[in-house]
């Protein structure tokens, strides 16, 4: 709690804009807001503040609050399931291409003559690394024609794991689209980040487009 | 995430208040939750992730890597009214960037708690587990580096 004559804190007006203060310290921010025309524009400001948070990714529900909760356990081996069978489309599409799958546009049966371009920027290294290290933060920027928006997965395919950092984006396309929000990467195999096409749980064969950039570990 | 969903909003605007934009402010705590759920055993109250915000911010703004982004990405607008002051009206993304090679970690965790989220020393002393003593001592050392950096900068 705050000393007298000073401000309530900001951590004090979130607690009791949350309802988290014990009956005396609820007892005296009152006594402080009744008397504190700026105390109460900052609680003010806080109640009305609606910004959206940015979406968590690969989001486990309620992931701290039951960490043993085995309901949910078998609810991941069913979308592991899933991304293994991406993980398997991946490897079929880069296989029939015949492409690699380094950074670059790639062009891919179905759009013909359309590019599509995945380019990541890291905060520490600005854009097109070419590794990564633990905790290093990525944003991903998409360039593709307008006749691909839609639905698009951000995949991650590190030794034997397939992942989904991100979750997936209705892509308007364009030039450098940034995709919304940021993931890191850790672990000592290379990561390859690919886009795809469409938001089936198991993706079919027919996908239409994908383009991966390769990221060797740094540590 | 319950814990996002509930604690998110007031993560994001300390987080706007530090680091002075939007986009970097996001990532923190975005960040921040994806690292809590690798590892269920970590508390999730308010109080708790205030501190650990605190640090991944600090992180940032000392990585000289971030300094030149952070610096263009400044709106001074997101600090906020200042309630208290006068050090604390001056303490945007540059002399935060400064200060944090200057001094420790620890003086710079109090040196936000009091300026930029406006707690009281006991409040700070009760969030980082410390003596009230040893906050004010931090303060105090906070202060004189600020001051020692604006006569640099002056001279």
């Amino acid at each position: 709690m705050s000393e007298p004559r000073e401000p309530l804190s900001w951590l004090t007006l979130e607690r009791f804009a949350l309802g988290e203060l014990s009956p005396a310290e609820l007892l005296e921010v009152e006594a402080r807001l009744a008397s504190s025309a700026e105390d109460r524009a900052i609680l003010a400001q806080i109640r009305a503040d609606q910004s959206p948070l940015p979406p968590l990714s690969c989001d486990p529900p309620r992931a701290l609050e039951q960490a043993h909760d085995k309901r949910r356990r078998q609810a991941w081996l069913a979308l592991g399931a899933g991304l293994c069978a991406a993980a398997a489309l991946l490897l079929v599409v880069r296989d029939r291409n015949d492409a690699s799958l380094g950074a670059g546009p790639n062009v891919y049966d179905g759009i013909k003559g359309a590019e599509v371009a995945l380019r990541l920027v890291s905060d520490q290294r600005g854009p097109q690394p070419s590794s990564f290290a633990t905790g290093e933060r990525f944003k991903a920027e998409v360039t593709c024609p307008p006749a691909l928006s839609g639905t698009v997965r951000l995949l991650v395919l590190q030794g034997e794991q397939l992942f989904e950092p991100l979750p997936a984006s209705e892509l308007a396309c364009g030039n450098l689209v940034p995709w919304p929000g940021a993931f890191s990467l850790d672990g000592s195999e290379p990561a390859e980040v690919c886009l795809y096409w469409g938001n089936e749980r198991t993706p079919k064969r027919s996908a239409r487009a994908m383009t991966c950039t390769q990221l060797k570990p740094r540590d | 995430m319950d814990s996002y969903t509930r604690y998110g909003p007031a993560l994001l605007r300390k987080a706007r208040r530090l680091l002075r934009n939007e986009e970097d402010a996001r990532d923190a705590v975005q960040s921040l939750f994806l690292a809590l759920l690798q590892d269920a055993r970590q508390p999730s109250d308010l109080p708790y992730l205030y501190r650990v915000l605190t640090h991944r911010c600090l992180n940032l703004l000392r990585d000289q890597k971030n300094r030149a982004r952070l610096l263009e990405r400044e709106t001074p607008a997101l600090r906020g009214t200042v309630r208290i002051g006068p050090d604390a009206a001056v303490l945007g993304v540059d002399t935060l960037q400064k200060l944090s090679h200057r001094v420790d970690e620890a003086v710079m965790e109090t040196l936000v708690y009091r300026y930029l989220d406006e707690m009281g020393q006991e409040e700070i002393a009760s969030v980082m587990s410390v003596s009230r003593k040893t906050v004010q001592n931090r303060l105090a050392r906070a202060e004189a580096e600020l001051h020692a950096l604006a006569e640099t900068e002056l001279s």
